[in-house]
Parts: structure tokens; sequence; C-alpha cells
């Protein structure tokens, strides 16, 4: 019988939950099953909706790759991935999942309106059926490739490789897209998420700097556009901080 | 959409107590579950949490975790004699903590705060760490390979419980260091912030203005230059009317 964990997703809107769970869920898994899989050196996380009786979810899955620069869906055919072939890639992230969660599955709630569906519904394609090929099913969302640490970094003293995560996601169904809070309400506090908010307040505590910066190179500006000369271009390039001698 | 940064280090949460559950459900318990099943004799896991200065700012928090032997471990005892005392080593704890997070957890001058500074006693980094530290967390081993935890932290600094308002992204003044929580956000009158907001979105325009700016005139040529920066030009002084008029209005909504 196959056992489920429940853990918590949290996030202010979709996209910090897709943070939180490409960075603590489809990361961790990522890592652990390239360990136990060491041919693999990359892992695709995708996901689709599944029709149910009458239900739909929002569901992952991953799929481990020998070839790093492989690309969607040919990770998921067998013709392209000698790994899946042979039940490789999922028996490492079956493994994986059980060794970090301590079960076979983790539920993210992923019923609509629930966290993962949240999350990453909209990067999915159209609903299908549970038996429908995983390759046209699933639309991939990152590729995490392993990628070798800074020599000498505290990364590199305690693990044999760190991973480089390239988005794949696109948004295939629009209609799950949360609409935007901001078009509703005028209070910052309830369309920014409380970390955008304090970020974006405070990326604005230096503005009068910035002013002053941005006047001189707005002076300078013009002041090529009047003259193309290379001693105006050398001053404008100066004033944006650009060190390199002029060619 | 696409200002995802998918290498994010962070980790979010609406309120303190979601970022905690976040932290022990997504970090310390799975690193104890692998610790468990390399390290027979280990039998707990603890979370402690801190907040001293270090380095940087005066408010930050920091979390270590700390292997034992025995199932219900002493602190400060523990700090002393974990089953992995040398914490800059590579050892089997650290490797754990590698494959889960990447490297370790968290953003000590600013994430942790919001989430564990309610929890912790301002104290120094002179201090020992059984002193320094506290336990919040304990994992403990059930069978070969799993966990189970319990939260032993509590309230202790209200005023940094559900408090963004700290750290390197406290919202007023630049000064880094502060022995308290800010103003809470949600009791800033909405002029105010709606002012602050639009500052920030202001230096946020000027600054991609003057990146793109920056990309284009390390290309350009003397003979289509005035043309190439035309568009820019008038962005840039559109964006600075924009960012004095910001400015102004912060002025005017915190004069008395």
């Amino acid at each position: 019988m196959t056992s489920v964990v429940s853990l918590p997703l949290y996030g202010f809107d979709p996209d910090e939950l897709a943070i939180n769970a490409i960075q603590w869920f489809a990361k961790s898994v990522a890592r652990r099953a390239l360990q136990l899989e060491p041919a693999a050196n990359a892992v695709f996380f995708a996901v689709a909706r599944i029709a149910r009786n009458d239900a739909v979810r929002c569901e992952y899955a991953f799929v481990l790759s020998e070839d790093a620069n492989t690309t969607w869906p040919f990770a998921s055919s067998p013709k392209h991935n000698a790994m899946l072939d042979d039940g490789r890639s999922q028996r490492a992230v079956a493994r994986a999942i059980r060794d970090l969660y301590g079960a076979d599955t983790v539920d993210l709630g992923h019923g609509e309106g629930q966290p993962f569906y949240r999350a990453f519904a909209r990067f999915s394609r159209d609903p299908r059926t549970p038996d429908a090929p995983m390759a046209s099913a699933f639309a991939p969302v990152v590729v995490l490739s392993k990628a070798v640490f800074e020599p000498g970094s505290w990364e590199a003293r305690n693990a044999d490789f760190g991973l480089r995560a390239t988005r794949l996601a696109t948004v295939h169904s629009p209609e799950c897209e949360e609409p935007a809070r901001r078009a509703t309400t005028d209070d910052p506090r309830d369309y920014l998420s409380p970390l955008e908010l304090v970020d974006t307040i405070q990326r604005g505590s230096e503005l009068r700097y910035s002013i002053q910066r941005a006047t001189t190179v707005r002076e300078r500006l013009d002041r090529y556009r009047a003259d193309p000369s290379d001693a105006n271009l050398q001053a404008l390039r100066e004033s944006l901080g650009i060190r390199e001698a002029a060619e | 959409m696409n200002e995802i940064n998918w290498d994010s280090q962070r980790w979010f949460g609406r309120t303190s107590k979601e970022m905690r559950e976040h932290c022990l459900r997504w970090y310390v318990e799975p690193t104890a579950r692998l610790l468990f099943a390399s390290v027979p004799e280990a039998q707990s896991l603890v979370l402690a949490v801190g907040q001293f200065w270090s380095d940087e700012a005066h408010d930050a928090v920091h979390l270590a975790l700390y292997a034992s032997d025995e199932p219900d471990p002493s602190w400060p005892e523990l700090a002393e004699n974990s089953l992995f005392p040398e914490r800059w080593e590579r050892n089997k704890l650290s490797e754990c903590t590698s494959t889960v997070s990447g490297s370790s957890f968290g953003d000590s001058n600013y994430g942790n705060i919001v989430a564990f500074a309610s929890q912790c006693f301002m104290s120094s980094q002179d201090e020992p760490e059984g002193d320094a530290y506290q336990p919040w967390a304990v994992a403990r081993r059930k069978g070969a390979n799993d966990c189970t935890s319990k939260v032993v932290g509590e309230l202790l600094q209200p005023s940094f419980e559900d408090n963004f308002n700290v750290g390197f992204s406290r919202i007023e003044g630049s000064d880094d260091y502060y022995d308290s929580a800010g103003e809470r956000v949600e009791e800033i009158p909405l002029g105010r912030i709606k002012a602050l907001v639009e500052r920030g979105e202001a230096a946020e325009v000027l600054r991609v203005i003057e990146d793109e700016l920056r990309e284009t005139v390390r290309a350009i040529s003397t003979d289509d230059g005035p043309r190439a920066l035309e568009n820019l030009a008038a962005r840039l002084a559109a964006a600075l009317q924009d960012a004095t008029r910001a400015d102004n209005a912060v002025t005017e909504e915190e004069s008395p």
C-alpha cells in the first residue's frame, strides 16, 4: 500500500508557492535522486493536470536523464532515456522521496484552489486522463542539472555536486492564472507579499542618491546626443560606471 | 511571473509560524531522516536558534543543528558534546544538510529573523554556544530511518512575531545596528505606505533603465549612438520626473 505524507506548501501567491516547491521539494528530491543514481546528470520536474472521477488534480513527476542537455519530451521517452526504460529513474525518485519524507508520496495540496495547484496548474497542459503518455501529458517546469561548485567554497566542501536550475515552464493554461491582486485593491499590503512589500520599500530608501546619479547620467546623455564625440561618449560611460576604455 | 528567481535561496510564509513550520518540515525532518539512516548512533537532532550580532546585522538570527546519541539530550550540554562538534568540517551531518538544502538553511539577516527572532533572546556572539543559542525543535529517531519531531521553543520576543520589517530589509533608515523590531507594516498609515511603495517602484524603474542604458552604451558606436539612445533618453527623463514626485510624496506623508 502506498503511504502518503502531507507537507505544508506556504506562500502569499502562486509565485511564492512555486519557489517554495522548487527550492525545498524538487531540488531536495533531485539532489537525493542524483546521489542514488550516479549515472544521471539531470532531473526534470514536470506537472500535469490529471482528471479522475470528475475532479482535476495538478500532479508532479520527476524524470532523471543521463544527458544534462536533453530536452523534454525526449527525457521522458524510452527511446532517448535508457534510465526510464529500465525503471532506474522511477526507482531512484521513489527512494529519494522515501528517504527524505518517510513516505511513498508527498501530498502538497493538488486539488483546485490548493497550494500545488495554485503554483503549477498554469504551467500544465489541458487536463489528461491518468493513462495518457507522460511525455505529452506532463509539461516540464524546471530541469535541475548537476553543477560543479566553486572550488574551496563551503558548498564544495560539503557536497560532491550542486544543482543548476533552468526554467522550462511556460504558461500553457492561462485560465489557471490567478487575477492580479493589484487590480482589486489599492493597499499594497493586500497585493504585495510581506517580503515584497519591505523589499520594495527598502529599495526606495536611497532614491535621493539614485536621482542625483540619474540626473548626471541624463545630462551627459543629452550632451552626447547633441554632440556624439568620443569625449562625450566616455563621459557618459563614466557616469554609468562603465570602467573599461571606450573602443 | 518571468521575474521568478528559480534559484532563490529564500523561503516563504505569510506568517512567522508558517515559516517556522516550513523550516521544520522541509529542512529539519528530512535532514534527520537522512542522518538517522546513515549514522546508527544518532538518536536525535536539535535545531537551536540564537539572535546575536555577527559580522553584518545586529538583529541577525542564526540556526544550528546538533546531533546527539541520546533521544533526550540536555541543553546547554549538547552544544559542547554533540556528535559532530566540528561544524565547519565536512561530516555526515553537513552532508545531509547539503542534500536537503544545497548548503544550509535560511538567511541570517532577514528570513531567519522574521521566522525565529520571536523565539530567541537577544544574545551575543561572545557567549558560549549553549548560551547564545537555545533549542527550538527536536527530531527523534523513529525506527531505522524515520523521525518524529517536537517544537520546544516558545514566544520570547512578541514584537518580532509576524513582523517582516526587520534585518537588512528594514524599511526605515540604513543603520545596521538594530536592537529591536521595526514598526509593523500593518500599523503604517495607508497614505504613507502607498507613498513608500511608489518610491520603491520609482527607484526600481530608474535602476532598470540605467541597466539598459549601460548595456546599450557598452555596445554603442559613434555613428549610430544618438539614434540608439533616443528612446532610452525619453524614458530616463520621464522616470526621473516620477522619481522626484515619488520622493516628495514620501516627504509630505512623513512631515507632521
